[in-house]
């Protein structure tokens, strides 16, 4: 909260400022939709108007705290509002006469609001316009005039204007006699809305939570801070029948007491980041990440932080170069951080509709904060497959995206994509987050996760094979760091590597790549050891003397030259396996290391010919 | 009081809640990152506490990084039914802890327990037995141990953090029969203060000198064999 508080006050010069997203809004006003735009004169003429697109629509508007979050009453906004209340003449053109004369009741409302502002010592010269035009009356007869409205034999059609029914289009103003044109742009007229607001606010008075120092109290708090749970308030009180603050407390005035400046400038400000840099997991039950710096600067992104999805020209990295790459890009944003700044990271999510809860929350120093970064990316990381411009694929070093790491481990296949249930995305998402900012140690159930996937490659595509193989790769990588403190798994094959798993799955990928070695370019079927590959983790010994007979006929077909090379490394991965293994453990199930084995070992495999030539001299 | 009548303890538990008390009126509890005053004194309580005596808290040293994690609540409502929510714990807490004791002047029947030797005894003997009743470390789920330690020794992980701000933050309350001001005299006070921790430590504003919001009115608890509340020591004698 008190962050938040901070966040505002460093960033006080963007409020109000159109900007790209969601503007960070002023106190005691909000950021709507408009449908409608109105031009008058400074005498409060009227001179045209035309509706709005949704794109165009963004608009802030000054608010009461009564009118910000009203759902069914009829509490006016003070300046821009909906036809219903804001049209003198929106009465006479509805055949309902109960309608009528309820909207007749909300224009009586907002006119007699709006003459207070004009007639405060507050006042501008451009509510000074408008209140003239309001009073007029004649809003729909000129909306009909310029062709915005549709009527018919005096009434109003059901229709729909920037596909929001008459009665709740938002109509905004532009006084086309002075500078800046637009009502919603005019700091003036903001500074003077919330000096005419602070002076108008009734209420108690009391210490405020937030700044410590006596202020009008606000009662309501404002709603739709991130717009997953849109109607989940962070601050609410309104169960006074069960014991959330009964007890010690007797209402909830007692339990705590915030001003209405603070929890604007902290609402406003929570709306602002979660709009600009608010990761999302999920798709319908939603928690939104948001990481930011209170001063203001410049913070990478929570889901891509080395910026790798940017990339437009994909090339091969190797580890060395992909260090460099991830050095550079952290140290650019570093650079820009003092010492002692902070970042700050919370994560949102409702439990019921009602109330948003904070789920996450961390706050790091600049440099603990890219350390942190920089060590979940060097240590979690493998080769992927990238397809190039032309969709060659290529290989290179990458740390997978923690949605990419949940997806492969929890996912299912549907259609191309792999799609994990939010509550499973939500849960474990931050579970890695935690492994990523509190360096915790990666859960082994994640890496197990993925890995069995690994090992049951038939039901998935071959991308999807190709991803959940690699990032699996990485996990256990991460692991295996996690656990080993610091010592990582070497990206190249190690043939001095007598591990068990290491070189049964080395074997696979031999066993793999022999038989289709003998396949021509269409065949697409599954090698014999992919098919087993399931069963080969659980009993690598006797499988792989069913391997082994399988691939007779396909030795046969061999050139005499390939046939040797392939049996000769089968034997010498046996003759390791054996020397170092007593004979009753062979049988035994496979480590997720295997995976490492095997990835490797296929990777050499598949090096240009005279590659592995050289090497193997 | 003729003594500093100084305590230091170490106080570690798994978990820890110092509900933040503005989201906590809506049922989601949310943690200060750093313990309050009375919620200390609450330790102390378990640890040992007569009504003859106040405890005041001095420091607070944070030994482990501050962390928090979240779990998902099925809180069960007074009128049946329940909720959903979530509640953010700090993780793996540790912290060291000096305070001493007062006599409570709004207690003057108990004038004649007033034996410094006696109370500061009993209360270390029982830091060394861990405790009276259990001790928790905010909510009552978060069951907490209490060790003797020399308060300053061990590394702290805000050993070379100069300052730390966390703003305004809940202090504790004053109720009544700890009444030290005219205005807090029967009264139940909320105390508010700027926390500030320097190189891992906390020093407590003394509640005095804090921010007050006095919140409603209260009488002294009054004790007493007629009102069944009490008993003598010779009841005890078997």
């Amino acid at each position: 909260m008190r962050t938040l508080y901070q966040t505002y006050q460093e960033n006080i010069h963007m409020a109000g400022k159109p900007v790209e997203g969601v503007p960070l809004s002023l106190v005691a006003h909000m950021t709507a939709n408009a449908q409608i735009e109105i031009s008058i004169d400074s005498q409060g003429i009227f001179c045209g108007a035309h509706d709005l697109t949704k794109e165009q629509g963004k608009t802030i508007i000054p608010v009461t705290e009564a009118s910000a979050s009203r759902s069914s009453g009829d509490a006016p906004h003070p300046l821009c509002d909906t036809l219903s209340y804001i049209a003198g003449d929106f009465a006479q053109y509805l055949s309902d006469s109960k309608a009528a004369g309820k909207v007749e009741r909300k224009f009586e409302k907002y006119l007699a609001a709006l003459e207070g502002w004009v007639q405060s010592p507050y006042t501008h010269p451009k509510i000074q316009a408008i209140h003239r035009y309001i009073a007029q009356k004649q809003m729909v007869q000129d909306l009909i005039g310029s062709g915005v409205l549709e009527a018919a034999d005096g009434k109003l059609l059901e229709k729909k204007v920037s596909s929001t029914v008459y009665e709740k289009a938002l109509v905004r103003f532009r006084v086309i006699d002075s500078s800046p044109q637009a009502v919603w742009e005019d700091e003036t007229l903001f500074d003077c809305y919330i000096k005419y607001y602070a002076t108008s606010q009734e209420g108690r008075r009391d210490i405020c939570y937030l700044s410590g120092e006596e202020a009008v109290i606000s009662g309501i708090h404002p709603k739709g801070i991130v717009a997953a749970s849109y109607g989940a308030k962070l601050i609410s009180a309104n169960d006074s029948t069960n014991f959330t603050y009964r007890g010690r407390f007797e209402t909830a005035e007692q339990a705590s007491a915030i001003g209405y400046e603070a929890t604007q400038k902290v609402h406003s400000a929570l709306t602002w980041l979660a709009a600009r840099q608010g990761v999302v997991a999920g798709t319908k039950e939603k928690r939104t990440y948001i990481c930011w710096n209170p001063n203001g600067k410049k913070v990478p992104d929570l889901e891509d932080p080395f910026g790798l999805e940017d990339d437009s020209e994909p090339r091969s990295y190797t580890e060395e170069e992909y260090k460099q790459r991830l050095i550079d890009a952290l140290s650019g944003y570093q650079n820009t951080l003092e010492h002692n700044d902070e970042i700050v990271i919370m994560g949102l999510d409702a439990a019921t509709t009602g109330r948003l809860s904070i789920v996450y929350y961390n706050e790091l120093r600049g440099s603990d904060f890219y350390n942190r970064l920089m060590d979940w990316g060097l240590t979690c990381r493998w080769y992927f497959t990238a397809f190039t411009a032309d969709k060659k694929p290529t290989t290179t070093t990458l740390t997978p995206l923690t949605k990419q790491i949940v997806r492969c481990a929890f996912g299912t296949e549907r259609g191309r994509f792999l799609e994990t249930d939010d509550k499973v995305m939500k849960e474990q998402y931050q579970r890695l987050i935690y492994c990523m900012l509190d360096q915790k140690p990666l859960p082994r159930d994640i890496m197990h996760a993925a890995v069995l996937r690994a090992s049951n490659p038939l039901p998935y595509s071959w991308g999807n094979r190709e991803r959940i193989l690699s990032t699996a790769c990485a996990l256990i990588s991460k692991y295996h760091h996690d656990r080993a403190k610091g010592v990582s798994i070497s990206m190249n094959l190690d043939y001095g590597n007598n591990d068990r798993s290491y070189l049964f799955g080395r074997l696979l990928a031999v066993l793999e790549k022999a038989e289709r070695s003998t396949f021509s370019r269409e065949e697409t079927r599954e090698p014999n050891a992919m098919r087993l590959q399931n069963v080969f983790v659980n009993h690598p010994m006797s499988t792989w003397k069913i391997l082994q007979e399988k691939l007779n006929p396909y030795f046969e077909r061999m050139s005499p030259g390939s046939r040797y090379y392939y049996k000769e490394l089968v034997s010498d991965i046996i003759d390791l396996i054996t020397q170092h293994h007593s004979p009753e453990e062979l049988n035994r199930p496979l480590e997720e290391l295997y995976l490492i084995g095997y990835y490797l070992q296929r990777k050499e495999l598949n090096q240009p010919k005279n590659n592995k030539e050289e090497q193997e001299i | 009081m003729q003594h500093q009548n100084i305590v230091e303890f170490e106080v570690s538990g798994d978990y820890a809640l110092f509900s933040d008390p503005i989201t906590r009126v809506g049922g989601e509890k949310f943690t200060y990152q750093v313990p309050t005053y009375e919620a200390i004194k609450g330790v102390l309580h378990s640890i040992y506490w007569k009504p003859t005596l106040i405890w005041v808290i001095d420091a607070v040293r944070v030994m482990n990084q501050i962390q928090t994690e979240t779990k998902g609540i099925r809180p069960i409502k007074y009128n049946g039914g329940n909720d959903l929510s979530y509640y953010t714990y700090l993780k793996d807490c540790k912290y060291q802890v000096k305070a001493h004791f007062i006599w409570n002047e709004n207690r003057p029947e108990l004038l004649h327990d007033r034996n410094e030797n006696k109370h500061h005894n009993i209360a270390k003997r029982m830091i060394e037995r861990g405790g009276r009743r259990d001790v928790f470390l905010g909510t009552r789920e978060c069951q907490a141990y209490v060790e003797p330690c020399t308060f300053g020794e061990g590394e702290s992980f805000y050993e070379n953090t100069p300052q730390l701000n966390f703003g305004v933050m809940y202090h504790g309350i004053t109720y009544a029969d700890e009444a030290y001001s005219e205005e807090t005299q029967g009264n139940m006070t909320v105390r508010l203060w700027r926390a500030v921790m320097e190189q891992g430590v906390l020093s407590f504003t003394p509640p005095e000198q804090c921010i007050h919001r006095p919140v409603r009115e209260m009488q002294i608890k009054p004790f007493g064999e007629k009102l069944g509340n009490f008993s003598p020591i010779e009841s005890e004698v078997v």
